[in-house]
């Protein structure tokens, strides 16, 4: 389990990580989401004592540098294209394990596992990004650490590579290990993350479940489909329901399917479709984000550039 | 400390920089001694008894500076290629991070000093044999040369550790390397008349006897001192930084 408390960061009158606080599970993975500029990977830094600045990162009950072998306590991707370009990954990867006191047969298990072994012995100077955050990864999980901190770990993963990297996480929470993921792919995001943690300018903006924070937003909504479409929305409009008009239906927001559901058979219209439609996390995050976003792309409306 | 110490080690034995380093020195000691100072030794230093000895300082004094580049890439590679945030996070205290690679340069300066005291004499004897030339018996004092030697090496190999420590750029720390002893040092000697002695470079060199004939000397001892409170001074800034800044 990891417990972040009050992180400040600040770079001159700027401030990066403005007094932020949570706490990931231990045996879950947490996603870690914000827009550019938010702060995340200068937070994950701050964590793990790499940056100066403000608060404090307990690991399982201690602060990192607290430990004999903090290598058994936190594993790292910070950075793809953290490695010499002409040492070998074998060598790179035995650098990690000698400074962690890390057993060297774990060398060549990870680059199994990642699989790297084929070019072990090969300059890294021409990995591609894929094949450099496989390295990355590989150095994360050297001494099978309790938690891991990745920062974007999918970034320029093939499709077999991403389903591969998804498993592996899932498994590793699932020994009960803690797991502290960044991604800016919020589909993929969705389908790992047990729990979400949302900051925007430096500031903690959500920080709980995925199920939660997508069905507590307000963008869910009822979708309903009749053969009497026109009453069926004079009748929620008079009982001061948001009702949109879409393709074969009505959006209703801010309902449930059990009051529509009890408000349809009252009235005797009969009922072809009645769902609960949840906003997608993209929406979500776009939603909590929005006035947060550092770096925008400028939009003209109605016009052509 | 020891598994940091060891991972200096090879983070130093896996890089090619090293070894290329390394072996244009070799090449360029080989090629000095055996042929500049040995076979074409001028008929008065064939007769001078300190004539290996002043081979030796003048060949530690040329190469040391490829020791401290070793140092300046041991620590900027790290900055650059951002696996600094793996030493830092392996080790439970920046302090150790530093010492060992403070040690592992000294180790590898000593070996590196040790070694060019060594060949370059065996080198130039050969060099006046093939050339049937014939060297006077020479003097030697054996330990105040080692000292000097070694402190020299050691020397170097600290400032450019110190300045890759305050710099963490790898190109200007390079360039730093070159520039201070030499453009920066030689213009303020026009300033400073005879105290350029003070200054940190002109210091180490009069440790060595290297120096540039000033008109007023330190005593070796003091040369010494002068460079060390320079060394200490730089070392102190740059530790306080190295604990402090963000490791990137």
């Amino acid at each position: 389990m990891i417990k972040a408390s009050h992180l400040i960061k600040h770079f001159q009158q700027t401030v990066a990580v403005d007094d932020i606080s949570f706490e990931v599970e231990a045996g879950k993975v947490t996603g870690f989401l914000g827009p550019n500029g938010a702060g995340k990977s200068t937070t994950m830094r701050l964590m793990l004592g790499l940056d100066n600045g403000g608060g404090a990162t307990k690991f399982d009950g201690k602060m990192l540098h607290e430990y004999t072998e903090p290598s058994a306590v936190a594993g790292i991707l910070l950075e793809a294209k953290a490695f010499h370009p002409t040492r070998t990954p074998k060598n790179h990867l035995k650098i990690l394990a000698t400074a962690g006191n890390i057993p060297l047969s774990r060398v060549d298990e990870s680059l199994d596992l990642v699989g790297l072994s084929s070019v072990s012995k090969k300059s890294p100077g021409n990995f591609s990004l894929g094949m450099s955050q496989r390295l990355g990864i590989a150095a994360a999980i050297l001494a099978q650490p309790k938690n891991l901190l990745l920062d974007e770990p999918a970034n320029g993963l093939d499709p077999e590579g991403i389903v591969w990297l998804r498993e592996f996480i899932k498994n590793y929470a699932d020994q009960g290990n803690t797991i502290f993921v960044s991604s800016h792919l919020l589909a993929e995001m969705s389908q790992l993350a047990d729990n979400v943690i949302v900051i925007g300018k430096g500031k903690l903006i959500a920080s709980t479940s995925i199920k939660k924070l997508v069905s507590s937003n307000s963008k869910s909504s009822v979708f309903v489909r009749s053969s009497e479409l026109n009453k069926l929305q004079k009748l929620l409009e008079v009982k001061s329901f948001i009702v949109k008009p879409v393709e074969k239906g009505l959006e209703i927001s801010g309902a449930n399917t059990d009051e529509i559901g009890k408000l349809t058979f009252d009235a005797k219209i009969p009922l072809l479709e009645l769902a609960n439609r949840h906003a997608s996390l993209e929406e979500v995050f776009l939603e909590l984000t929005e006035n947060t976003e550092e770096f925008k792309a400028y939009q003209k409306e109605n016009k052509q550039l | 400390m020891i598994s940091t110490l060891k991972a200096e080690v090879k983070k130093l034995l896996t890089v090619r920089s090293t070894y290329i380093i390394i072996g244009i020195v070799f090449i360029l000691v080989s090629f000095l001694s055996f042929y500049i100072a040995g076979w074409h030794l001028k008929r008065v230093d064939l007769l001078s008894p300190t004539a290996l000895s002043g081979d030796i300082t003048f060949v530690i004094s040329g190469m040391s500076v490829f020791v401290a580049l070793i140092a300046i890439l041991l620590l900027t590679h790290e900055y650059r290629y951002n696996t600094i945030m793996y030493t830092l996070t392996l080790s439970n205290n920046r302090n150790k991070v530093m010492l060992a690679k403070i040690i592992v340069i000294t180790g590898l300066a000593i070996l590196f000093t040790l070694f060019l005291a060594a060949y370059t004499p065996l080198i130039t004897l050969l060099g006046i044999h093939v050339h049937h030339l014939h060297l006077v018996p020479q003097t030697i004092h054996y330990w105040n040369l080692l000292w000097r030697c070694l402190f020299y090496g050691w020397g170097y190999a600290m400032v450019g550790l110190v300045i890759a420590a305050l710099m963490r750029n790898q190109v200007g720390a390079i360039i730093t390397l070159f520039v201070v002893p030499t453009v920066v040092e030689g213009l303020l000697q026009l300033l400073l008349n005879n105290n350029v002695v003070y200054l940190p470079f002109s210091a180490l060199h009069q440790v060595i006897g290297t120096d540039r004939n000033f008109n007023s000397r330190l005593s070796t001892f003091h040369a010494a001192l002068v460079f060390m409170g320079y060394l200490v001074v730089a070392w102190i800034v740059a530790w306080i930084l190295f604990l402090r800044r963000d490791a990137e």
